[in-house]
């Protein structure tokens, strides 16, 4: 329950960020002669609003002892009470960037660096259970998945992938 | 009868089966996350040049249709919504696919896309000229009142706190400010950057929030395994008669909602499905299943979007008024076949009109058996191995992000809101009213400016026209409902 909380708070101060922010923003946008709330008052008003929500539920969040348990929504999941761990989600991701990176500065071709990211994405995700089949079938997955949109967007779609 | 029998007329083998195709290819796009209806039409619109306008328009038409229900393949077994149509569908279809009902899950929401799909098109049919009347005379406060009543809708959608919800949908809207301003095309609160002057589109936001945030929760989970415990078990998958009888009002209700909201120029499939969800769960006996796999939800987000097809066809064929961005093509399609789209079209161009219409219906048709078709491979993928699974869908996370725009910066974008919601969902914030309000913002902001020129600055014409106040008073009853005494004893009762 500790760990949702923090999550709340990081999620409420990222919410009261982008509110000062945005707000700070549009409060500059100077008003229009025929308009009469113009650009900036609209974002404006909805900043106040984001910002004075984030507050409340933050201070809600600190001073309750533990989370209503009618507060769990549909859409979140229960915690399944697993082998959790962040550190994989932040390689997950900090891949993903790597590849994006490369794929952007063109350092290698599609192909080849969409069978290299497949092959690291699915190693770091097999982690214990890796074995020489694993491997194998990365290697293969990732060069098939890369022709094929190679093939589909280029030929089929006539979009030019990286 | 003798206008039904003159519009099949209009039907060849040759038209037949570029239905069937337009149909197939856009079921297929529809379920593939990243690529959208509105992408493959305009892409095939070059490959119609040699063909009629009948076989071109049924073949697009039938696009239109498939691309808007192929989205809930992938929402149903892999809680990625295949089209931001199909956000809703995640909702409930996801959580009975992992109490291990995928097959019937997939089942009442391809069967509510057929209905949706006849319904509208029985709309479409009898009511193409009044209605299109009806709706070119929505005042700009009428259309900014019904976005304050669904985003008052929103609110109540996803459960639990209501001002966590209320957040989570001003979030979405402040959000989808950044970019050109609606209103008068000028750059706002881009901080100089010059990617964010088209601000942050549907594709990559939603991808982010539903499939990169589900990515890194099954990474987060554990290492090996399959990305769900999903039973796959595809029993339920046809309806029985029962079935009908039992979800047959909810079907109704929610296409004629659907086909209504598909009319209204510039609301999409995705309003349509979130309103009828949100009326659905209001009405419901069960309103604390919605969101934990109910069938209702399904029921009336399918059948909904699919309604809103027919309903955005009626002011095309009737007006020539594009109702979304794909009738938007549709229409340049028309005019690259040499036909005027407008009120004469009946008159001038009746075999056009008539393709159109026999394509909605025949795909609408094709598509249930089309979506269990698709489902059986699709089970199959989600049996994959983790380790094989979440590289192949951010690999096709990632490209469909880059093929939106053939720009990196959506890619960035997508990981960006994959944090956001990856944090919200640990956070117990719905990610739903994000995403309703990150679409309805342009809306909202538009009419209610455009009210205001017209008003002189006042905001009287809301509580002084009736349609704007009645619309305001539902949108304040929504969101004090759970306030209200009577409600208050329901939910003690239940």
């Amino acid at each position: 329950m500790e760990r949702d909380r923090r999550y709340e708070l990081v999620a409420y101060a990222l919410f009261l960020s982008a509110a000062l922010l945005l707000g700070g923003a549009a409060y500059l946008i100077e008003p229009s002669p025929f308009d009469p709330i113009g650009s900036g008052r609209f974002p404006l008003a909805l900043s106040l609003l984001l910002g004075c929500a984030a507050v409340v539920l933050a201070v809600q969040s600190l001073v309750r002892v533990s989370p209503d348990v009618d507060e769990l929504d549909g859409n979140a999941e229960t915690d399944d009470g697993g082998d959790h761990d962040g550190m994989r989600v932040l390689a997950i991701l900090l891949l993903a960037a790597l590849y994006v990176a490369s794929l952007s500065n063109g350092w290698l071709a599609f192909m080849p660096l969409s069978g290299a990211y497949v092959l690291a994405t699915g190693l770091l995700l097999a982690g214990k259970e890796c074995r020489w089949s694993t491997m194998l079938g990365l290697l293969a997955m990732g060069a098939m998945l890369s022709g094929l949109l190679t093939y589909v967007f280029t030929h089929v779609l006539y979009l030019r992938l990286p | 009868m003798d206008g039904l029998l003159s519009l099949f007329a209009a039907l060849t083998p040759e038209s037949l089966v570029f239905i069937a195709l337009g149909t197939v290819l856009g079921v297929v796009i529809g379920a593939i996350p990243g690529l959208t209806g509105g992408m493959l039409i305009a892409l095939s619109i070059p490959l119609t040049f040699g063909m009629g306008p009948v076989n071109a328009l049924s073949l697009l038409v039938a696009m239109y249709m498939g691309s808007v229900s192929g989205g809930l393949v992938a929402a149903i077994l892999l809680r990625i919504p295949g089209t931001p149509a199909s956000v809703m569908t995640t909702l409930d279809g996801y959580p009975l696919a992992k109490k291990g009902q995928a097959g019937r899950a997939l089942g009442v929401a391809a069967a509510s896309s057929l209905v949706g799909g006849v319904v509208s098109w029985f709309i479409l049919i009898l009511l193409a000229y009044p209605l299109s009347v009806i709706a070119i005379r929505f005042t700009p406060w009428d259309y900014f009142a019904l976005t304050l009543m669904a985003l008052g809708l929103i609110t109540s959608v996803s459960g639990g706190s209501q001002l966590k919800s209320l957040l989570s949908a001003v979030a979405g809207l402040l959000l989808a400010m950044p970019g050109d301003d609606p209103s008068v095309g000028v750059p706002r609160l881009t901080f100089g950057l010059y990617d964010l002057e088209n601000g942050f589109s549907e594709l990559p936001v939603f991808l982010g929030l539903f499939a990169i945030s589900q990515v890194l929760k099954e990474t987060e989970r554990g290492q090996g395994g399959t990305i769900t415990q999903l039973a796959h078990q595809m029993r339920g998958v046809w309806l029985l008669p029962r079935d009908y009888l039992r979800h047959g009002g909810n079907m109704i209700r929610s296409s004629l909602l659907g086909a209504f909201i598909g009319l209204l120029p510039g609301v999409g499939a995705n309003i349509g499905s979130l309103v009828s969800y949100a009326v659905a769960r209001r009405i419901s006996r069960a309103p604390s299943e919605f969101g934990r796999g109910s069938e209702e939800g399904i029921v009336a987000s399918e059948a909904a979007n699919n309604a809103t097809v027919g309903g955005a066809l009626i002011p095309l064929v009737a007006m020539g008024i594009p109702g979304s961005v794909i009738d938007a093509i549709l229409i340049g399609a028309l005019i690259l076949h040499g036909v005027t789209p407008g009120p004469m079209l009946f008159s001038n161009s009746p075999d056009v009109v008539y393709s159109i219409l026999v394509s909605c219906l025949i795909s609408a048709v094709l598509i249930y058996p089309l979506v269990i078709f698709l489902a059986r491979p699709m089970v199959w993928l989600s049996r994959t191995p983790k380790a094989f699974l979440i590289p192949a869908i951010l690999l096709f996370c990632i490209v469909g992000a880059y093929a939106n725009s053939g720009k990196f910066y959506d890619v960035w974008v997508m990981l960006g809101f994959g944090i956001l919601g990856y944090l919200m969902e640990k956070a117990r914030i719905p990610l739903a009213p994000f995403t309703i309000g990150f679409v309805l913002a342009p809306l909202a902001e538009t009419n209610l400016r455009t009210g205001l020129m017209i008003s002189g600055g006042s905001l009287s014409p809301l509580w002084t026209n009736p349609l704007p106040m009645v619309l305001v008073l539902l949108s304040v009853l929504i969101l004090l409902a759970p306030w209200l005494p009577w409600r208050g004893r329901r939910a003690q009762s239940g």
